[in-house]
């Protein structure tokens, strides 16, 4: 099984992680590969070729068979819900989407119609559908934890790992939406086409 | 001025249609060869005659309309469910088995924004009132040799069968439906050895091993949707390099009971948008 395997991998922490994993198993990136400009590269037995993509177009190059692999944080697939087999739970890269607040608010005292803003409006609409809440929903791109303050919103539900830029603006956690670590992911034609060589990397990893 | 490319049209210049026509006559010759007679379902059914037997995902994704008098009509969204509504009516007093095939399209609006067929030219053949293993591996045997006929000899075909996915609790099934490898515990086995197969499988891979097209047959034990309709075997065959599926097929013995006659069913079918995408 000497087939070329295609993984994209956000640039960042997933992508330091991500090489660190594979370092363990005994395939070796280019040591200079994150500092320089390049957007893919090879590992040294050129079985493996990594595509640095954004985050959120993960699922995409995956779907789509650009990439026969992928790794993503949860949150991107609940976000998505694209058409990809998840293969393995990568746990690093640990975070939650929360549903955060000034001091005194709490999640059922939110009213109906309350203003909600947040870079996922998918999951977050689902989770306060599951509520029974209707609540509209302010689609951002960052810089989230501003909207309360400003009275764009009444609360938001971001992304937190620390808990940190919540405090520092005041915010309190009112509900956690879901907990989310990196996925592997792979396209369902590439499983079955390079079953053997995906499958013993993701028990490896 | 209207935006003339606005809708997902399907439009076909001369270079295309003269490739469909080439493709088209060759698999019309490979279904001849093994038996099967073209049928025509219309382009246009009342929609009470059809939805009862369609499952969630084509009733959601057929584009329907309203007569003058206010009947809905809907847009044929696949061909295997009017193909059961005619051999359970103008076709129930004919020889069975049924050997049937069309090569037409089909339409629907895939909330997929990169599979925006809305017209997806399909080819396909059914065996209706035959429930033997030989009528599973035959449709099989043609679908090989109408995709080597195009040009493809790389290919793969996965089999597997609704039963995979049966004892499993709610949570469970629904994750490997979706692909939730995670949370099912486990990534499906797939391999070429199919001894520990259903037996109906088991016959099915001796039949097309005795033709010698066994190696390129995968038991898959993740392939367990497809068509909420099937309800046995299951097949999917796709070519490397290729992200979407180029056949698919199935068993689906009560597909004809839900138009009031009885009869088992087998069929497949080709999807030429993305054979063309391929080739």
């Amino acid at each position: 099984m000497s087939d070329l395997i295609t993984i994209a991998v956000p640039k960042g922490y997933l992508l330091k992680e991500t090489v660190k994993s594979f370092e363990k198993v005994g395939v070796h990136f280019p040591d200079d590969f994150e500092q320089s400009r390049r957007l893919f590269t090879y590992d040294t037995s050129k079985r493996y070729k990594l595509l640095i993509v954004r985050p959120w177009d993960v699922p995409a190059y995956v779907e789509q068979g650009a990439a026969d692999m992928g790794v993503v944080g949860k949150d991107v697939l609940e976000e998505q819900e694209p058409d990809v087999f998840i293969l393995k739970d990568l746990e690093f890269g640990g975070c939650s989407l929360v549903i955060a607040g000034t001091e005194g608010q709490r999640i059922d005292s939110l009213g109906h119609h309350c203003k909600v803003a947040t870079k996922y409006p998918n999951c977050t609409e689902k989770y306060f559908r599951k509520l029974g809440k209707k609540v509209k929903i302010i689609k951002l791109y960052g810089a989230i934890e501003l909207s309360p303050l400003t009275g764009l919103s009444d609360v938001i539900s971001d992304l937190t790992a620390t808990g940190k830029t919540l405090k520092e603006h005041d915010l309190h956690i009112l509900d956690t939406v879901f907990y989310s670590t990196a996925q592997l992911i792979a396209n369902p034609v590439s499983l079955k086409v390079h079953y053997e060589s995906i499958t013993s990397i993701s028990a490896e990893l | 001025m209207t935006d003339a490319a606005s809708l997902e049209t399907s439009d076909i210049i001369p270079a295309d249609a003269e490739k469909i026509e080439k493709q088209v006559a060759l698999i019309q010759s490979v279904f001849k060869r093994f038996g099967f007679q073209a049928i025509k379902t219309s382009t246009i059914e009342f929609s009470e005659n059809l939805e009862h037997a369609l499952g969630d995902y084509l009733k959601q994704n057929c584009i329907e309309f309203f007569d003058p008098s206010g009947r809905r009509l809907m847009l044929r969204p696949d061909h295997t469910t009017p193909i059961a509504r005619l051999a359970a009516t103008r076709l129930k007093h004919h020889a069975h088995p049924l050997q049937l095939s069309y090569i037409d399209p089909v339409f629907r609006r895939d909330s997929k924004a990169w599979a925006n067929d809305t017209e997806l030219l399909q080819a396909g053949c059914e065996i209706i009132g035959d429930s033997k293993p030989e009528a599973d591996a035959s449709l099989i045997l043609c679908c090989i040799d109408a995709l080597e006929a195009l040009g493809f000899s790389d290919f793969g075909i996965d089999i597997g069968h609704v039963a995979f996915s049966s004892g499993l609790d709610d949570a469970k099934r629904e994750a490997l439906l979706k692909g939730d490898y995670v949370s099912f515990g486990k990534i499906p086995k797939r391999c070429q050895d199919f001894s520990s197969a259903p037996s109906d499988l088991k016959a099915v891979y001796e039949l097309i091993n005795s033709k010698g097209q066994a190696d390129k047959l995968y038991l898959n034990e993740g392939l367990v949707h497809g068509i909420y309709y099937y309800t046995g075997l299951i097949f999917q065959v796709y070519v490397k390099g290729c992200s979407e599926i180029l056949a698919s097929g199935g068993r689906y013995d009560k597909l004809c009971s839900s138009f009031g006659v009885d009869q088992p069913a087998v069929g497949f079918a080709l999807n030429l948008n993305a054979i063309r995408k391929a080739v």
